[in-house]
């Protein structure tokens, strides 16, 4: 009788704990599912704000990418200006008398000649009460151009400056349309004065020019002609 | 193995609490075990994201020191312009026009042939050419073979014979090798 009593009151406590235990769980799982629709927003607002970081993330490796190359391009071209620099007189002869032999080691300016010839002969013609520095462009034209000083023979019968408009909106490049009318005893000296025009490199006050269009009569190149001649020089401001 | 199926299952009927308990349990260590993974990866790219911007402010900073210099922006403006304006070096059409000139005029014109007229451009050579005989225009060797052997012609066009008097007139259109290859000098 007693040992049934035992085993029954056992049995009741089994039957409580099992029914607090049963409480117990229904409240955690109340609990958890509370957090879990507490935090639900934030859980799915990590997912977009991990995929936002990510999409930024490869946004500045791109810029990244971009920016280290533009700063090894400019680098490059600040090492290659330094160096023109420091060897004008023998970049000239270079471009005029083709003796590049000097030049060997510097490969980078061997490379891009073209480009050093023009970065000498692009300048900023800001003088004070004028459009455009005019003196560096008759000096030019009338020392280098047509070499008069060891030339005094030439003839220049007529030289206009026309209003000088930006060449290229971005870059600030100005251009300046120029009328040339220059007699020429022959062929030779047109050609002289062509060559300096095109391919050859001042020591000083260099101009960058383009030709646009010449007169010249072929048929009659071994006799002296007035030749008409329209270019475009460029500068900065 | 049959056995231990039956009380599972039994298990999961007598006790319904505890086993939603344990699922849900389950689930929600996973969910945070994503979530707290998502804040670790927010961690990183945050961190990451900073030291790249500082990095990229650092290298912006140099590159701006570089391109503000007057030499950069003379290189950069000497690089644009000998890309957008493409010279036609006139030093060397002129030369070759006359080059051009000097081989039509030293052509071996037999006597009573005259040409006139003569116009030259970068693309055609046009003249006119008067010869008493017929015969010198297509002989072999002779005006029309003269022309063709000119290395710098591409194609010889004569429109039309007319003969004046004791004269043949003709107007001959040759045009211009365009390629590189034609050496001019």
């Amino acid at each position: 009788m007693t040992q049934q009593i035992e085993n029954n009151l056992t049995n009741s406590v089994s039957l409580e704990n099992i029914k607090l235990r049963n409480i117990k769980q229904k409240a955690y799982i109340f609990i958890l599912l509370v957090l879990t629709y507490l935090f639900w927003g934030s859980f799915q607002d990590s997912f977009s704000q991990v995929e936002a970081l990510n999409s930024q993330n490869i946004a500045l490796d791109n810029q990244l990418i971009q920016v280290e190359s533009d700063l090894s391009d400019a680098n490059k071209i600040n090492e290659i200006t330094k160096t023109a620099e420091t060897n004008k007189d023998k970049i000239v002869a270079c471009i005029n008398e083709k003796r590049c032999d000097m030049l060997e080691t510097s490969k980078d300016i061997k490379d891009n000649i073209s480009t050093i010839r023009t970065y000498f002969l692009i300048n900023k013609f800001d003088i004070s009460k004028m459009d455009f520095n005019q003196k560096a462009i008759l000096q030019n034209i009338n020392e280098f151009l047509l070499n008069s000083v060891s030339n005094p023979n030439w003839n220049i019968n007529i030289i206009s400056f026309w209003v000088p408009t930006l060449a290229d909106y971005d870059k600030d490049i100005y251009k300046l349309p120029i009328t040339l009318s220059i007699d020429f005893a022959n062929k030779n000296m047109l050609l002289n004065f062509l060559e300096n025009m095109e391919y050859k490199l001042p020591v000083l006050n260099g101009v960058y020019y383009k030709i646009n269009s010449l007169n010249y009569n072929i048929v009659n190149y071994d006799i002296g002609q007035t030749v008409n001649i329209w270019v475009d020089a460029y500068f900065y401001k | 193995m049959g056995f231990k199926l039956k009380r599972f299952f039994r298990y999961i009927k007598n006790n319904p609490t505890q086993v939603w308990f344990y699922i849900v349990l389950t689930l929600f260590l996973i969910w945070c075990g994503f979530f707290a993974f998502n804040k670790v990866r927010i961690f990183w790219a945050e961190k990451q994201i900073s030291s790249k911007t500082q990095e990229i402010a650092e290298k912006q900073s140099q590159l701006n020191s570089l391109t503000s210099s007057e030499e950069f922006k003379r290189y950069d403006l000497a690089k644009s312009l000998n890309n957008k304006e493409k010279n036609v070096y006139w030093t060397d059409t002129i030369s070759s026009l006359i080059y051009m000139f000097d081989k039509v005029k030293s052509l071996n014109w037999t006597d009573g042939t005259s040409f006139n007229d003569f116009k030259v451009d970068m693309n055609s050579i046009k003249l006119s050419i008067s010869t008493q005989d017929i015969k010198a225009i297509y002989a072999s060797g002779w005006i029309l073979d003269r022309f063709l052997w000119l290395e710098f012609v591409n194609k010889v066009n004569v429109p039309n014979y007319k003969k004046e008097w004791t004269i043949y007139q003709f107007d001959l259109d040759a045009k211009i090798k365009t390629d590189d290859t034609t050496d001019w000098k």
